[in-house]
């Protein structure tokens, strides 16, 4: 189960994490009781500070999609309410075309782009 | 083990010069290299790429250095002050103090060392997309052996305690709290091996990692259990009051166990595959 955080994104890097979070919960890849690696460990792997990770697992708990077990660390908990998957996709591919065709790319080019970024994965 | 009563400031500063120019040949003329036989050993297979095998030959090599570096330090620091201060150097559990110990002294820059070797960062890839799993990082290899080093330490401070409590004087407890202190390294250096950034550019990367994770951990577990036992050995060691009798006996037992049980993990922690180890038999 990997998380890739873009380091140039304009979307902040404590969103980037607790979305790719999210959408592991809801499609179920991160299975209920799943137990999240701790904050200091995240942190270290991914090069952010641990405040960063901390905000990302409270924002995640406070949506119901983990708790914190003291000692026992953060666990997944049931993610099958949320519905975010499908339209995340469907934003994400929406602003592939959007700038896709403000760049003067035919549909081949970015369909090119998305095929490498599914191999990059 | 004492070597050397009543040595004359000329002498150990002899003595620690020879150590020295000893420690300063060794390190150059290859006591860190790396051979095809312990990467096998490392890698837990003798088939591994060029690129594998460069990894790990660093790392092993890295670990040897500054494993080295730091009990030569160490038995250096025991044979100034042993022969400066207290008149004579110990090898194993003594007349004088730990801190105229050449065991306990390397003992504690082994693990100074090991805990140096373990302090680096992983160079991140020069990208502008960082990754990493979720999967929890792998625990110590060797939780059953840090668990007994943690107990024998406790008991040694409990033990140290109930000395100074009665009354009998504050040498046991002194030497157990230098015990706990080299035990605090151990841990700060298991803490280091688990929580260190992990690869995931590949599968292999991340079973090279794993690999030498494993090794790192159970070695420092090794090396924790070593120091508590010596510590337990030089705090019984110093209990006053023993006369003569079973209490005696008991004493001499548990010191000279500790002396062997130490230098038997010692060994068993060392960077070097056993000497009847081959590849066939991983």
């Amino acid at each position: 189960m990997i998380v890739h955080l873009d380091t140039r994104s304009p979307v902040p890097l404590f969103e980037q994490l607790r979305a790719q979070i999210e959408r592991l919960i809801a499609s179920g890849q991160l299975r209920p009781g799943t137990k999240l690696p701790p904050i200091r460990h995240l942190a270290t792997d991914l090069g952010l500070a641990r405040a960063t990770v901390n905000k990302v697992y409270d924002a995640l708990a406070r949506d119901g999609l983990v708790e914190t077990a003291g000692r026992h660390g953060t666990i997944v908990l049931d993610g099958s309410g949320v519905t975010t998957t499908a339209t995340d996709l469907s934003a994400a591919a929406d602003t592939l075309v959007v700038i896709a065709h403000q760049l003067g790319l035919d549909p081949t080019a970015a369909h090119r782009a998305l095929d490498e970024a599914l191999r990059r994965l | 083990m004492n070597l050397g009563a009543g040595m004359g400031s000329f002498a150990v500063l002899l003595l620690a010069l020879g150590i020295a120019i000893a420690a300063g040949l060794s390190l150059a003329v290859g006591g860190t290299h790396v051979s095809v036989r312990d990467v096998a050993w490392i890698a837990g297979t003798p088939e591994s790429s060029p690129a594998e095998v460069d990894v790990y030959s660093r790392y092993l090599q890295r670990h040897r250095r500054h494993r080295m570096a730091g009990g030569l330090l160490g038995a250096l620091f025991a044979v100034i002050l042993g022969g400066r201060w207290y008149g004579s150097i110990t090898i194993g559990v003594g007349q004088q103090n730990p801190l105229a110990d050449v065991l306990f002294c390397g003992l504690g820059g082994v693990l100074v060392g090991a805990f140096s070797a373990e302090s680096f960062r992983l160079s991140e890839p020069a990208s502008t997309t960082v990754s990493a799993s979720l999967a929890e990082h792998a625990g110590a290899s060797r939780p059953d052996v840090i668990r007994a080093a943690r107990g024998i330490c406790l008991a040694s401070l409990v033990g140290g305690g109930l000395v100074a409590a009665t009354g009998h004087g504050l040498v046991p407890l002194w030497i157990a709290i230098g015990g706990l202190i080299a035990t605090l390294v151990a841990e700060a250096t298991q803490a280091a091996i688990t929580g260190r950034r992990r690869p995931v550019l590949s599968d292999r990367a991340q079973a090279v990692d794993l690999r030498m994770r494993s090794f790192a951990s159970t070695s420092v577990a090794r090396l924790e259990l070593a120091v508590a036992v010596l510590t337990a050995a030089w705090t019984v060691s110093k209990v006053p009051g023993a006369g003569t009798g079973p209490f005696l006996l008991v004493q001499d037992l548990t010191v000279i166990a500790g002396f062997v049980i130490t230098l038997v993990l010692l060994h068993r922690a060392s960077p070097r595959p056993p000497r009847k180890w081959s590849s066939e038999l991983s």
